[in-house]
């Protein structure tokens, strides 16, 4: 079928997708700059990023929808730009756009891809069932489509991008919009895949518990630009200071007890939290409570509780690029924000 | 008591709407060229003087008044452009051309014409009339009638009064009414609605709610789509022309000379317009992603399709610039073929040519598709 003999890179031969110096322009905007990073087999890589950060473009190039400016990428050995005709069977895509067929019911949408990759008649059958199974809507596997909630249609999608059994799985923002039931289905099953090892994903999403939960490792984007990658745990360690600690009294606290941990030499900044609670910024890895006590007894107040909260994905992209990953950001305590940019 | 509306909501709509038109300027455009098309292309295909009718006149006497009668239908063709003047020898040949589809009539000079009218009997001149287009034989008719009436023979008028010619209109079809001279175009504008929806209407609208995103993640390739799509489309033009076809023969009363032979031509015309339009809406909509699009182009592209094509009123009114239009307008030449097979009764070798230019529009409009479809968002 195809003079597709073997891999375009023989040296990256256990990596998945292998990303250098990839670059999309359009006209003078550069949605991608200079993208290199690997994701190996097996791996649950997630591309973080707020809107506009160049996310979609690279899956899009990645999935073979878009041709590169400049750079290359291969996945499963493969030049996305060279061969895509292998690639797209190697692949299997959620784009960020909902694809769902509404005329179609669920069995045949899976039916109808399967014969895109010239799956058999029982091929197609028991991997249909499977997946159907796996994702929930059996029940509903001869109803239309166009039915559908729209966590359901997600899922949908999903079994439909697995249909052919490929070897790695692209989702861009899968979750987005979707209610807590269906996220948690669509987390699960792409637990069990990654359980099952055969499966590498590829996930962009901007929910951090998200990314957070499922990935192995994971880049975060901005402007085109790889701000920083690593594993969950890794990126929030190389935050410096981030910790917070919140403590709650016994009686009411003011701005005196405000004033009072403030001072405490390790602390950057404080607010007062309700009536009874301050919540503290550190600048070092240790809770400074012999201070926080002193200052207490100081006042007169007593300590009822201390909780440290260490810090969160969301710190971790607000610290490499400076700005807040949703468009509604709560917390008081950081640094203030510079005005939101496209 | 509240009113049911207030002045400043309404306005509020309107205002929506209306900017919504501004932003969308080339949707408005259509709703003004429509009826400007309309005018032209309507008012230029229907009601104009016939030219060029290809007619056989047949002499078979030698004398002078059929001297005269050759020289006066020569007349007609240099004057007024209305013939094409072939000769044929054997009567029976020109009928059977005509028969074909190769002439729009017969004048049939029979022997002894001249002896007759030279002794003062009346001379009878026939007549043979391809009636299944009324407006071209009554045209013939008419303009034979007048020009006999002018006839010279060596000089002398032959008035009316005076014993002299008469026509003898022969209709070769038997009667024929204008609605079973409808049912081609009928059946090609049936095929043009399918190919609007399912080539143009849907391929956009699929377009648009990221199902060939879908697709354009799959092996599947452009011309896996483009044959499938076509495929699904024609399929249902074939169907649908069939219903319409079987139809309107029944409200039109159409008597089917050919038979079975004649009905699987006519799929087969149905077949191969359709294909050419649905690869046509394929081209045209290779690009467009706005859904709007389509509906909006639908009423231009009726007009400039059905109306130049023969179906309403013969090609041969057409002024050149509608010509050049009819020409390249695949319906012309479905239309042609399916009158010639459902009003006439004619074999394949009669609209093998129709057959031919409908390949090649089909030909060149898959080659057109395929190259402008995209595989790549």
């Amino acid at each position: 079928m195809t003079p597709d003999a073997g891999p375009d890179a023989a040296s990256d031969a256990a990596a998945a997708i292998v990303v250098e110096h990839l670059t999309k322009k359009f006209g003078e905007f550069v949605a991608d700059d200079d993208l290199t990073f690997s994701v190996e087999k097996g791996e649950i890589f997630g591309i973080l990023g707020p809107n506009g950060a160049g996310k979609s473009t690279l899956i899009r190039m990645l999935t073979t929808l878009i041709r590169p400016t400049s750079g290359r990428a291969l996945v499963t050995g493969l030049d996305v730009a060279r061969r895509p005709r292998s690639v797209r069977r190697a692949i299997g895509v959620i784009p960020q756009a909902n694809t769902v067929d509404s005329d179609l019911t669920a069995w045949e949408s899976l039916d109808i891809y399967g014969k895109f990759y010239g799956m058999s008649r029982a091929e197609r059958r028991d991997r249909s069932t499977d997946l159907l199974q796996a994702v929930g809507l059996w029940e509903w596997k001869d109803k239309a489509a166009g039915t559908y909630s729209g966590g359901m249609r997600r899922r949908l999608e999903i079994a439909r991008g697995l249909v052919h059994r490929p070897h790695v799985f692209f989702l861009d923002e899968p979750t987005t919009g979707l209610d807590p039931q269906s996220r948690r289905v669509i987390w699960d099953l792409l637990e069990k895949l990654r359980a099952e090892g055969d499966l590498t994903v590829l996930i962009c999403t901007h929910y951090m518990d998200e990314a957070d939960r499922l990935c192995d490792r994971l880049a975060i984007i901005d402007h085109g630009k790889i701000a920083v990658l690593g594993t969950p745990r890794e990126l929030k360690a190389s935050v410096p200071g981030q910790d917070t600690v919140v403590v709650q009294f016994f009686r009411e606290v003011g701005e005196a007890m405000r004033e009072a941990l403030r001072a405490i030499p390790d602390v950057s900044d404080a607010a007062v939290e309700g009536d009874h609670a301050v919540r503290m910024v550190l600048t070092g890895e240790v809770v400074p409570l012999e201070a926080i006590l002193d200052a207490t007894r100081r006042l007169e107040n007593k300590v009822k509780s201390v909780s440290v909260q260490e810090p969160t994905l969301e710190d971790v992209f607000l610290h490499y690029t400076g700005r807040g990953l949703r468009d509604t950001v709560s917390t008081e305590y950081v640094r203030p924000l510079p005005p939101m940019m496209r | 008591m509240t009113l049911p509306f207030s002045l400043s909501r309404v306005l509020a709509v309107a205002e929506r709407d209306l900017r919504r038109f501004r932003r969308n300027i080339q949707l408005v455009v259509p709703m003004v060229m429509m009826p400007i098309i309309y005018l032209l292309i309507l008012g230029k295909s229907m009601g104009g003087d016939l030219h060029h009718m290809p007619v056989a006149v047949v002499v078979q006497d030698e004398g002078a008044a059929s001297a005269a009668i050759r020289k006066q239908v020569m007349t007609l063709a240099a004057t007024k452009q209305l013939f094409e003047v072939r000769d044929e020898v054997d009567v029976r040949t020109a009928v059977d051309r005509l028969r074909q589809g190769q002439y729009r009539a017969v004048i049939i000079v029979p022997p002894n014409f001249s002896e007759e009218f030279a002794r003062g009997e009346r001379a009878e001149l026939g007549l043979a009339l391809d009636n299944t287009d009324a407006t071209s034989a009554n045209t013939i008719e008419g303009e034979m009638r007048r020009a006999i009436a002018d006839l010279r023979v060596e000089g002398r008028p032959v008035t009316r009064s005076a014993v002299g010619v008469s026509v003898e209109r022969v209709d070769v079809y038997g009667h024929k009414n204008y609605m079973q001279y409808l049912v081609p175009g009928v059946i090609a504008l049936s095929l043009f609605f399918v190919a609007m929806v399912a080539g143009g209407i849907i391929l956009v609208d699929d377009r648009a709610r990221g199902i060939h995103e879908g697709y354009f993640v799959t092996p599947l390739t452009s011309m896996d789509l483009v044959a499938g799509l076509t495929l699904s489309a024609t399929t249902l033009a074939l169907m649908m022309g069939s219903v319409v076809t079987l139809s309107a023969i029944l409200i039109a009363q159409l008597p089917l000379i050919g038979g079975l032979k004649t009905l699987l031509l006519v799929e087969f015309t149905i077949l191969l317009l359709g294909l050419g339009l649905v690869l046509m809406m394929f081209t045209l909509m290779a690009r467009v992603s706005n859904p709007m699009t389509p509906r909006a182009l639908f009423g231009i592209l009726n007009v400039v399709t059905f109306f130049p094509s023969g179906a309403l009123y013969p090609t041969e009114s057409y002024p050149g610039w509608l010509q050049a239009i009819s020409m390249v307008n695949p319906m012309r030449y479905a239309v042609h073929a399916l009158r010639n097979l459902l009003l006439k009764g004619v074999g394949l070798g009669a609209v093998l040519p129709d057959f031919l230019i409908l390949i090649t529009f089909a030909t060149v409009m898959l080659v057109l598709a395929s190259t402008l479809f995209k595989r790549t968002l």
